[in-house]
């Protein structure tokens, strides 16, 4: 479980002018859980990601993961294998010249020995349909392809959750399917994806929906509940995903159909 | 303008043959050794002998000589002119040198001259030979494995074997990135009417400022984000770390040590018997 105790952060906290990021973020993130943390530019959702896996640590209030403390310096490099964190973009993640070194390159890191290593960078590859690429160059690959690189990396470190900030905002529509085919994939693995996104559509899977603004959450909860609420969403220059959109304007010209619809399955149920 | 086609990393020629299967610990360090002793072969004879070692290597190799010298092209109108050069201009180093063969001034050509400098002139393109043999038989990845290997064992004296390889890791990693990045660059420019190769020589390096500013700005901002994607990932130096790649020495390997020694025997024995002039 990650546990975070009313965290707040200040960038340049030391200096007369801090920017002040997270105010008091209380959250709990369990084991296998797929939360999805919107919110729109600077409202502190990155920043909260980070202090996930002790790339920052809290100004005030503290962050468990598995019950250590990230303040705490001799837990550092297990809280990071165990929370991995896939970036924005894909070309400035990858470090080797080869595909198959760069999955290898975080068990190597914390220190397994090579057999095990070759055994899990064929798991991960496999889990990740990446197996044909092995021996290609990362600048050889598409957007997604890469994307699915840096999870498999992380897969390899056998990470319990995996931090993705912003994963798909570089891609094409292709690539976006395919990382979310691979959260898909990870959930089926038993692993916790925190995913952090501005495409409202992206969040309808989610088991919570956390909604952030100006470095507070400011609503929390399944899709179904945060969406059937789109005019506080609206409020904080947010959209709700389309489907669900449509289901309320029907809704308004009394059309009988719940307001919070999630996906197109649903509305079709719910009009014939 | 499509830079990123024609680059290709170092010239890894892929083959399934017994130099390419070679643990590259035992290519570079016999390199090593060969041109080394390449320096301190001085007949006309010796070069041959070690010339046809060369070309028996880059056969086993599975390597066109042809191909493997198409890198010598663009230099050999230098190694000429330089040949020539040293042999107007040397006179007085063989002032005591008895067999003029021209005397025209203060330019002295004696046979000693055109003897030391056609043998400097071999072991240029022996040496050229030998060392595009090694980077042709040999991935860049075998190469950046085996020089963090060998150079491990100064770790204890401080060498940063693990770092000094990951540096060069990313260096290869990155260039394609960055090629990719620069033409993006070029071609925004272009757009907005930048002149990328007219005028004077000064003109056209005034061109390169708005295309290399933009480079070096997004590189920077590159390398921020993959330190901290590294450390994300665990990186903290060589410390602890294991490889999934290792390196193993095999018969061939042994074999080949074996034949390299004895062919560095036969030459030293080659070059008593035969001395200088020929």
């Amino acid at each position: 479980m990650i546990r975070v105790e009313k965290v707040s952060f200040a960038y340049n906290a030391d200096s007369d002018s801090p920017v002040q990021a997270l105010r008091e973020v209380d959250l709990e993130i369990e084991r296998g859980q797929f939360v999805v943390i919107v919110g729109h530019n600077g409202s502190g959702k990155s920043t909260l990601a980070k202090h996930f896996n002790a790339l920052l640590i809290p100004t005030e209030g503290n962050v468990f993961v598995e019950n250590m403390n990230t303040r705490d310096e001799k837990h550092i490099w297990d809280i990071r294998q165990k929370v991995g964190m896939v970036f924005q973009n894909p070309d400035n993640q990858l470090v080797a010249t080869v595909v198959e070194d760069d999955i290898a390159f975080g068990p190597e890191n914390v220190g397994v020995p090579p057999e095990e290593i070759q055994r899990r960078v064929d798991e991960a590859m496999r889990i990740m349909g990446i197996s044909h690429v092995r021996d290609k160059a990362p600048h050889m690959l598409s957007g997604g392809q890469k994307q699915r690189v840096a999870i498999a990396g992380i897969l390899a470190m056998q990470s319990n959750y995996i931090i993705m900030d912003e994963p798909t905002s570089l891609l094409d529509p292709v690539g976006r399917e395919e990382v979310m085919e691979s959260i898909r994939k990870l959930r089926r693995e038993g692993i916790s994806v925190i995913l952090i996104t501005h495409f409202m559509h992206e969040a309808i899977e989610a088991d919570m929906v956390v909604v952030m603004d100006e470095g507070r959450i400011v609503m929390k909860g399944t899709p179904r509940e945060v969406f059937g609420r789109a005019e506080e969403i609206r409020a904080l220059s947010l959209d709700v995903p389309l489907v669900t959109q449509m289901a309320m304007r029907l809704n308004d010209m009394g059309v009988d159909i719940p307001r919070n619809v999630l996906s197109v399955e649903e509305l079709i149920e719910h009009l014939c | 303008m499509e830079l990123s086609k024609d680059i290709t990393l170092g010239q890894y020629v892929p083959r399934d043959s017994v130099i390419h299967r070679l643990d590259p610990r035992t290519k570079i360090v016999l390199w090593m050794v060969l041109i080394t002793v390449l320096f301190f072969i001085h007949t006309y004879t010796g070069y041959l002998v070690f010339a046809l070692f060369i070309l028996w290597v880059t056969h086993l190799a599975e390597i066109p000589v042809l191909y493997a010298l198409r890198g010598l092209k663009p230099a050999i109108p230098f190694i000429i002119v330089l040949f020539i050069i040293q042999l107007l201009f040397s006179g007085s180093l063989f002032a005591d040198s008895p067999n003029v063969v021209f005397q025209w001034g203060f330019v002295r050509i004696t046979t000693d001259a055109i003897r030391t400098y056609s043998l400097i002139m071999i072991r240029v393109v022996l040496l050229f030979l030998s060392v595009t043999i090694l980077t042709l038989a040999t991935s860049l990845v075998g190469l950046t494995d085996g020089m963090e290997n060998l150079l491990s064992i100064g770790r204890r004296i401080g060498i940063p074997a693990n770092e000094l390889a990951m540096v060069m890791v990313i260096a290869l990693r990155f260039v394609p990135t960055l090629v990719d990045e620069l033409e993006k660059i070029m071609k925004a420019q272009m757009a907005r009417g930048a002149l990328i190769d007219e005028g004077n020589f000064i003109q056209r390096t005034k061109q390169k400022i708005p295309i290399l500013i933009p480079l070096l700005m997004s590189t920077f901002r590159r390398a921020e984000d993959l330190i901290v994607a590294m450390e994300a990932r665990c990186y903290r130096g060589g410390k602890g770390r294991t490889k999934r790649r290792q390196l193993r020495l095999t018969a061939l390997d042994y074999r080949a040590i074996g034949i390299t020694a004895g062919f560095l025997v036969f030459l030293m024995a080659f070059i008593r018997l035969v001395p200088p002039p020929w």
